[in-house]
């Protein structure tokens, strides 16, 4: 705790304290970076608090600013641990002087800062975990932090209104790169990011998901995760439903003639977000051939691609691999459509009745074997099927892993932001 | 239709079905009736100014099997009892005045449908609902249609899956099958293919129309679809009555020539394009490409 305390002192109270008098003469960006720090030095970890709160009304605009006020705050502090406080003047200039920061201040807070990077790291992975909570946590309240609306927002296939991405996963992303020796050695960061982008993507948001994974695989280049969770964002790029969202924007451009950028690329076709999906699958296996999502995905993937056999290797050992119902359910069914389509019909009913043993009320094996006995021509059969499927009241028929394949996770996104609160409070206990 | 002339028009219908797996109804009646031989028929719509052209007799018809001419055997022009089956995309299609439009149009289905005419309704979301099976009585269709609710909130739609089941439905008993589905197009949670669905349409005798919102992002299943069975897809505006487009699909089906001949000379399994002409006339015919003739076919 005394280092959150002298970390708080660090950002707010050391620089500002016992200038009540002078608050209001303070330059807006002072003003701001210490509120900021009030409210990463009291944020709860999963907690919709006053911190939340607070930054969740801000514009965008300052969400943005105070970060890079503080990043600036802290290439100063730098130059004073190396050069002395007296370096200080030409850099802070005016607005130094009007916030009446006292040089001894600054020299104190360097010192700080050469002495204890790991408090500084433990203040930026704080701030990160805050703009991460206001960002899960207040939603709906983030229209003033968001940018300019340029990604379609999508209902049942159809573009319904356009919105714009939340600054806070930027700015969180920005104050992870702070982090020392490097942040890809940074356990918190890891999580951070792979957190961030399952939540993305099980919300849909592409959009977001984009810029986030970029830069995701610029700090994590090695981590099967988050090279997992870009095959994901490129698998579900290159699905059916938002292929036609894609060419809907390309039309609504094309009439309009706005040529405003939608969040989803128009220049990105299916067939680039296939190839990436792909390779990103396989990255994630060369890095760990343990990974069974990765290899249920390439599965699906390669069926896509239709390469059936390579789609029905890696199923197959997905399906073995896996205790996990879902994930042991979508391999058979893969599977079922890998053999299916490689003309092995009785093969395949066997795959699909082994996932219809797994989850009993799902449809999609009733309507795979139904469709195989119609292929065949056996009309009777398939019909029986189909009417015993669909002669169900419909709350009380099953849900189907199917309906979420592009969203479903293994470990969903509330149980990787959860552990990323945990580590956070231990974080911070430490 | 009298009893007699519609036990005569099952009868020839039971005769001529399909190359290979009939349905049961078909098939029960094929083992009464076989002439031992192996029929295929056609659904034709022949069209001038976009209105039917009535009074064609099977000499007017020039007919390619694999671009083999044949010899037409039968045509009948609205004897034949017909199966309509209605598919209700309710994950977000239709709502609101388009849902009432669909129930004052589900209310007048009794004034184009005949005494032996059966309907059927088919239900989804992600869900396919059976809500009724083919049944003479349409109190239970129009009540499906009006028990029918758009979903609340945001729900995948299975409109592969639901067109497949719509199919099963239209050829599980002896008839005409016509399918109309009414949905914006956009899958979203089925498991079956479309291209695998249009494949099985190309087995099963039913003629499929497609009633949809014009919207930019639609895939091309439902086109392809309606193309393969030699139905029609059918854009509407959105101030359109969809009611009324519903009530002119069935109305048009009436004015649809049930055409049959015996193939000759055509070869032997596969796929078997069929070209429909109509002689001397300057019309459209509008008919399905072909039809798939061996062990996985289902007949036409």
């Amino acid at each position: 705790m005394r280092a959150v305390a002298v970390a708080s002192v660090c950002l707010g109270v050391l620089l500002f304290s016992g200038r009540a008098a002078a608050q209001t003469e303070r330059p807006e960006w002072l003003v701001r970076l210490e509120s900021w720090s009030r409210a990463v030095d009291s944020h709860q970890p999963g907690a919709r608090d006053d911190a939340v709160i607070e930054l969740a009304a801000w514009a965008h605009d300052d969400v943005q600013h105070v970060v890079t006020d503080y990043q600036a705050l802290r290439t100063v502090m730098r130059r004073v641990s190396k050069k002395g406080p007296r370096r200080l003047r030409p850099v802070f200039g005016i607005e130094y002087k009007e916030s009446r920061i006292t040089t001894e201040d600054l020299l104190h807070l360097a010192v700080f800062q050469a002495e204890a990077p790991a408090e500084l790291n433990r203040t930026l992975r704080r701030a990160a975990m805050l703009h991460a909570d206001v960002a899960l946590l207040a939603a709906l309240d983030l229209s003033r932090s968001s940018g300019p609306p340029d990604s379609a927002k999508v209902l049942d296939g159809v573009i319904v209104g356009y919105e714009g991405q939340s600054a806070h996963w930027v700015v969180g992303r920005t104050l992870l790169d702070g982090i020392t020796p490097s942040p890809a050695a940074d356990g918190f960061v890891r999580l951070w990011y792979r957190a961030a982008a399952a939540a993305f993507l099980e919300n849909g948001n592409l959009a977001g998901a984009k810029p986030h994974l970029e830069h995701a695989l610029d700090v994590l280049p090695k981590d099967p995760d988050i090279r997992y969770e870009a095959g994901c964002y490129h698998q579900a790029s290159a699905a059916p439903a938002i292929a036609a969202v894609i060419r809907m924007q390309a039309k609504t451009q094309l009439y309009s003639g706005l040529g405003r950028h939608y969040g989803l690329d128009r220049g990105e076709s299916s067939e680039h977000h296939r190839t990436h999906a792909r390779r990103e699958f396989e990255r994630a296996l060369g890095l760990d051939a343990n990974h069974t999502e990765a290899r249920l995905r390439l599965g699906w993937q390669l069926l896509e691609d239709n390469r059936l056999d390579e789609a029905a290797g890696h199923l197959e050992r997905a399906a073995d691999a896996s205790a996990d119902p879902t994930l042991s359910y979508l391999s058979l069914m893969l599977l079922g459509q890998a053999t299916e389509r490689s003309e092995q019909p009785e093969v395949a009913d066997r795959h699909y009745a082994r996932a219809a043993n797994l989850f009993p009320d799902a449809p999609s094996p009733t309507f795979a074997r139904a469709a195989l006995a119609r292929a065949a021509g056996r009309r009777e059969a398939a019909w029986q099927l189909v009417t015993e499927r669909a002669q169900a009241q419909p709350d009380t028929m099953g849900v189907d892993p199917w309906w979420t394949f592009f969203r479903w996770r293994l470990r969903p996104s509330a149980v990787l932001i959860e552990e990323l609160r945990d580590m956070s409070r231990a974080d911070v206990l430490r | 239709m009298n009893a007699r002339s519609m036990a005569r028009t099952l009868a020839m219908l039971a005769a001529i079905a399909t190359w290979t797996a009939p349905h049961p109804a078909a098939q029960d009646q094929r083992s009464v009736f076989s002439s031992g031989v192996e029929a295929v028929r056609v659904d034709v719509l022949v069209t001038q100014n976009r209105k039917p052209v009535p009074g064609l007799r099977a000499e007017d018809f020039q007919v390619t099997d694999n671009g083999v001419p044949q010899r037409v055997d039968f045509v009948s022009l609205d004897e034949v009892p017909i199966n309509v089956v209605i598919a209700l995309d309710l994950s977000s299609s239709l709502t609101g005045e388009r849902m009432a439009q669909l129930r004052r149009a589900s209310a007048s289905l009794a004034s184009v449908l005949k005494t032996d005419d059966q309907a059927g309704l088919v239900t989804f979301t992600e869900t396919v609902v059976l809500s009724s099976g083919l049944t003479r009585s349409l109190d239970t269709v129009r009540a499906g249609v009006a028990r029918a609710e758009p979903a609340a909130g945001t729900r995948p739609t299975a409109l592969v899956d639901a067109v497949f089941a719509t199919i099963l439905a239209a050829e599980s008993d002896v008839g005409r099958g016509l399918v109309v589905v009414f949905s914006d197009g956009v899958d979203t949670g089925s498991w079956l293919r479309g291209d695998a669905v249009v494949e099985i349409a190309k087995r099963s005798d039913a003629v499929v129309y497609a009633v949809a919102t014009k919207h930019a992002g639609r895939d091309d299943f439902l086109a392809d679809l309606t193309r393969a069975t030699g139905g029609g897809l059918i854009e509407l505006e959105a101030t359109d009555d969809i009611g009324s487009a519903f009530l002119a699909v069935v109305n048009e089906f009436r004015y649809r020539y049930l055409i049959s001949y015996t193939p000759s000379g055509t070869g032997r399994d596969g796929w078997h394009e069929v070209s429909v002409k109509v002689r001397g006339r300057d019309v459209k015919v509008t008919s399905r490409p072909g039809y798939w003739r061996g062990r996985d076919g289902g007949g036409m």
